[in-house]
């Protein structure tokens, strides 16, 4: 499966930098709008916009030089894996459904699921080591430290 | 080997779903554990006796009273939670006065305070305090407003965040006597006491405990706390009642809350078991350590309390420019 | 003298039985929570704080303060494995420690700070106990303009921190700013940034934000090699610092210590900057500062013993003035509280059991601490041996529950899932996510300090010169600056205002 993207590390940050100048439009909008005070008695707004101001400086800065110095560039970065991809779902997955499922089995599935896919092993193998591995925490966590583990509102009803 | 790795797993996969069924034939209320919502970080006042009331709540419901600290926004994360969840009476929340009296008038947050459902208040009588250097001009309560009144503007006074407790506390009671005073805010007790300590700031604003030993060390004087009647510890200080004010008193005051739709059965258990649990002897003694008085009160007493410091911060907020309408 | 005889009897009392076993308990437990990421000193005291109920407040004490201090020792160990800051403390030993570790040397990297923060932590100690009261009245002069002339020392320092180009360095910092603005102003309760949602209100968390874009976007960047990465094989002479180590790491511990100890004066956030400020020097001072960010071993001592140099600093404002400096520290003076102990400056005569018990267990307790964390640099060494399509997931998880634990909620997953993708781009781009890290937790303090000095001058900028405090940071900041500006002058500094390519 290949979902590796290749591009030159000045596309990147070609691709960054205007996203950046964009945001900070955005937040320079909002920033006016904020009670500014007196000169000696700053408001809520003052010190925002005194960092924005940089900021956007310095992103135009530097996509002037990016678009000038065309011939500078020679590294290509390669971004996006598939493992990647299943952490990034993984870590999603878990946020959506632990506070539904509880500790134990969101993060059994999660675990299962990635050991299986980033080590390559036997189904049962990365059943069997995520289940050991899921309670070993559980009972690390609950017992031993004291912290309390979502239960899952699915299952208590 | 692999029959037996099998095996295993059968056996691991059915105590999980045996334990994820937990079919609950209907019971007397309660029959599982009871969640208890604490707004706040682990470790501070309302954490502490929380867990404590917890503790002695739990013995007399049957069922264990876990405490779930769920802290922001000045409390209103956690009060927020307790309006999403089911009004089962198994999600209560124990609170201080913020959340249910001042941050909804300052914050937009998805509750009303009329909507929630008061218990039981649990602890109440502790004043907030003002006091200043040994050296200030003023010694009572009475000259401390005429030399404030004489000097507009010129005193500041620490507190503990623009629009939390200890300045509407104050401003309750600064307000309508015409005195000025410039609040600077800090991070807790603490942070105000050292600033203090250190003149950086000529009053402190807060609670008693941290001072005391100050007072008694000669380094700090105290003039005015903001309960209607002088508190036990520090006899000699001027209260806002000795002013006149005793409509304007504030007290720190901590209780159990629900969620609105609460039925009226289970609500009568739970103010029942709470106000037994706040007399009971762990947590009184717990209590008196700290300088707060154990309570009790009925729902209506207590929603009575609530309701009557929300309308009265209505004002203070709008007169200090931080209400939200 | 006097010192001396109070001393002897903090040792009796110390050296009881019950109370070593407390004192060990209290370690060990700083330790594990310090080690975990997420969980710090603070969820470590309120877990364990129950159980002193019941013991007596020399034992409750003694405890609770190891678990303050071990916790600092436990957090360089995530930091040098995995790339996980424990808490704030720990983020610059990120930098050098892990790539050690990539290196196959995370057992020197692990003795060293083990040994350093044993160092510091000792001398920070006898810091405590010779001049306590002195440098209580010198922390009450430190108020909030001296606060922010400090800040601004320690903003212009962190430049020297990232090993990315100037411009992407201050492209960070601003960020790192911009992004501690966001949530509540403190100083007129007008929301910002925050887009109506509660979550935010007290600004982005910053265990979320660190976790995410130093630990999350590492597993990231490591997954897509996840076939190519071979587990590490620890042997025994890995495991021990050589000659050449401890030669290099030697000076670094001793500046560590004295930068640690003069922040302390700054409680709240010394514990940090002594981090950055040590860091800074060490690579001002080295002969190869192109080599910081490689993994130079005196990035990692440095910090390492300034941070723990700053702990007994932390606890003179409660031991003398019941003043609780710190979250960690507020519980401490809770504990005393219900133990009856009025906290304040009468705390010394009134109950000198109490205080020099304490101190006495402090030079005990660091001491088990480096005995307990030696062999344990074996154990912790060993979980790299865990091959990486494992760790990586174990690693996950332990993070989630650790952002889970700071409110109980999903919304802290999300934020650290997006600061994790965040840092793989940035990282991607030769950023250093080091000093935006840094910048967040400076950003609110440094405009706070700003605005509440002007709020009590009522608007007179002169206060920033009135406190003696402030002038003297203000010098530094001048020197600073001017070293600076002479050695560019003399043309000592080549880079540029473009990219450079350091890591």
């Amino acid at each position: 499966m290949q979902m590796k993207l290749t591009l030159r590390s000045r596309h990147l940050e070609l691709s960054f930098w205007p996203l950046i100048v964009v945001g900070l439009a955005h937040l320079f909008y909002e920033t006016i709008h904020m009670p500014m005070g007196k000169l000696n008695l700053p408001g809520a707004g003052v010190f925002p916009l005194i960092l924005i101001i940089p900021l956007a400086f310095m992103a135009v800065y530097r996509i002037t030089w990016l678009v000038t110095h065309k011939d500078e560039d020679t590294e290509s970065i390669a971004l996006g894996d598939k493992n990647i991809f299943l952490a990034l779902a993984g870590l999603i997955g878990i946020a959506l459904l632990l506070d539904l499922f509880g500790f134990v089995i969101t993060m059994g599935v999660f675990l299962f699921v990635t050991f299986k896919i980033f080590t390559a092993s036997s189904w049962l193998k990365s059943a069997l080591r995520a289940v050991i591995t899921v309670i070993g925490l559980y009972v690390f966590f609950e017992y031993l430290i004291g912290i309390t583990l979502p239960m899952g509102h699915l299952l208590v009803l | 080997m692999d029959n037996i790795i099998r095996k295993c797993l059968i056996v691991g996969l059915s105590i999980f779903s045996l334990s994820a069924i937990s079919w609950t034939a209907q019971a007397e209320f309660p029959d599982r554990p009871i969640e208890l919502i604490v707004p706040t970080p682990p470790g501070g006042g309302t954490d502490m006796t929380g867990r404590k009331l917890a503790e002695a709540a739990g013995e007399v419901l049957g069922q264990k009273v876990v405490v779930v600290n769920k802290p922001g926004a000045a409390g209103s994360i956690g009060m927020s939670v307790l309006t999403q969840v089911k009004p089962d009476g198994y999600t209560l929340a124990y609170v201080w006065n913020a959340p249910l009296t001042i941050v909804p008038h300052t914050m937009d947050v998805p509750y009303k305070t009329s909507d929630l459902i008061p218990i039981t208040q649990v602890t109440g009588g502790t004043p907030l305090i003002f006091c200043v250097k040994p050296d200030f001009p003023a010694k009572t309560g009475q000259e401390f407003v005429d030399h404030i009144k004489a000097n507009p503007n010129k005193y500041t006074y620490g507190n503990d965040g623009i629009g939390a407790t200890v300045q509407l506390a104050g401003e309750r009671i600064f307000q309508p006597l015409g005195m000025n005073l410039r609040a600077v805010p800090f991070g807790g007790a603490g942070e105000t006491l050292k600033n203090f300590l250190g003149g950086h700031v000529d009053i402190y604003g807060g609670s008693i405990p941290p001072i005391l030993g100050h007072v008694k060390a000669g380094k700090a004087r105290c003039i005015l706390v903001t309960t209607a009647q002088r508190s036990s510890a520090l006899p000699d200080t001027s209260s806002a009642g000795d002013l006149g004010l005793s409509d304007k008193a504030t007290e720190l005051f901590r209780g159990v809350i629900g969620p609105a739709g609460l039925p009226a059965d289970r609500l009568a258990i739970l103010q029942k078991a709470f106000a037994k649990a706040t007399h009971a002897e762990v947590v009184t003694t717990y209590l008196k350590k700290r300088g707060e008085v154990p309570i009790g009160s009925t729902s209506d007493e207590f929603k009575k309390k609530i309701l009557s410091e929300y309308a009265a911060n209505a004002s203070i907020l709008k007169g200090l420019g931080l209400s939200k309408n | 003298m006097d010192t001396i005889i109070s001393l002897a009897n903090g040792f009796s009392i110390a050296l009881e039985p019950w109370n070593i076993f407390y004192c060990v308990i209290g370690v060990l437990w700083g330790t594990i929570v310090g080690v975990l990421p997420g969980l710090g000193p603070l969820a470590g005291l309120a877990l364990l704080l129950p159980l002193t109920f019941k013991l007596d407040p020399n034992s409750a004490i003694i405890m609770l303060a190891g678990i303050f201090y071990g916790a600092m020792y436990g957090g360089s160990t995530t930091s040098i494995l995995v790339r996980i800051p424990g808490e704030a403390a720990s983020v610059i030993t990120c930098i050098d420690g892990h790539e050690m570790a990539k290196k196959g040397r995370a057992g020197p990297a692990l003795v060293v700070s083990a040994l350093g923060s044993w160092f510091g932590g000792t001398v920070s100690v006898l810091v405590l106990m010779l001049f306590a009261p002195l440098l209580s009245e010198l922390m009450l002069t430190v108020g909030p303009p001296a606060t922010f002339s400090l800040m601004v020392v320690a903003l212009i320092l962190m430049g020297l921190v990232g090993s990315s180009s100037t411009l992407k360095t201050f492209t960070m910092i601003v960020a790192g700013l911009l992004l501690g603005t966001v949530g509540l102003d403190a100083m007129s309760g007008v929301a910002r940034f925050t887009y109506g949602s509660l979550h935010v209100m007290d600004g982005i968390s910053f265990v979320a934000m660190a976790l995410g874009l130093f630990g999350i976007s590492e597993i990231l960047l490591n997954l897509e090699k996840v076939a190519d990465l071979r587990p590490i094989k620890p042997t025994f002479k890995s495991l021990t610092p050589t000659f050449k180590d401890i030669k290099d790491s030697a000076p670094a511990v001793g500046r560590g210590t004295v930068i640690g100890c003069l922040f302390g004066i700054v409680p709240g956030i010394s514990h940090v900057i002594s981090t950055f400020v040590s860091y800074a020097l060490e690579k001002k001072l080295s002969k190869f500062p192109e080599e910081f960010g490689t993994g130079r071993i005196e990035g990692v001592a440095g910090p390492e013993t300034a941070n723990n140099a700053t702990t007994g600093s932390s606890m003179i404002p409660l031991l003398v003035l019941g003043i609780p400096s710190i979250p960690a520290t507020a519980i401490l003076l809770s504990a005393l509280m219900i133990h009856g102990i009025e906290p304040g400056p009468q705390l010394i005569n009134d109950h000198p059991g109490v205080f020099w018990g304490l101190i006495a267990s402090m030079y005990i307790g660091n001491l088990i601490l480096v005995i307990l964390n030696l062999p344990l640099v074996g154990l912790f060494v060993n979980l790299l041996r865990i091959p990486y399509g494992y760790l990586a997931p174990l690693v996950i998880v332990i993070s989630v529950v650790g952002v889970y634990t700071v409110n109980a909620s999903a919304y802290e997953i999300w934020l650290m899932a997006i600061f994790g993708v965040l840092g793989y781009f940035l990282r991607k781009m030769k950023f250093d996510v080091a000093p935006l890290l840094l910048a967040v937790i400076l950003g609110d303090r440094i405009e706070l300090a700003f605005r509440r000095s002007l709020t009590i001058s009522d608007g007179d900028f002169s206060i920033f010169i009135e406190s003696t405090s402030s002038v003297v940071f203000l010098c530094v900041l001048v020197i600073i600056i001017m070293l600076q500006l002479l050695a560019w002058l003399l043309g000592y500094r080549k880079k540029d205002f473009e990219d450079g390519d350091a890591n």
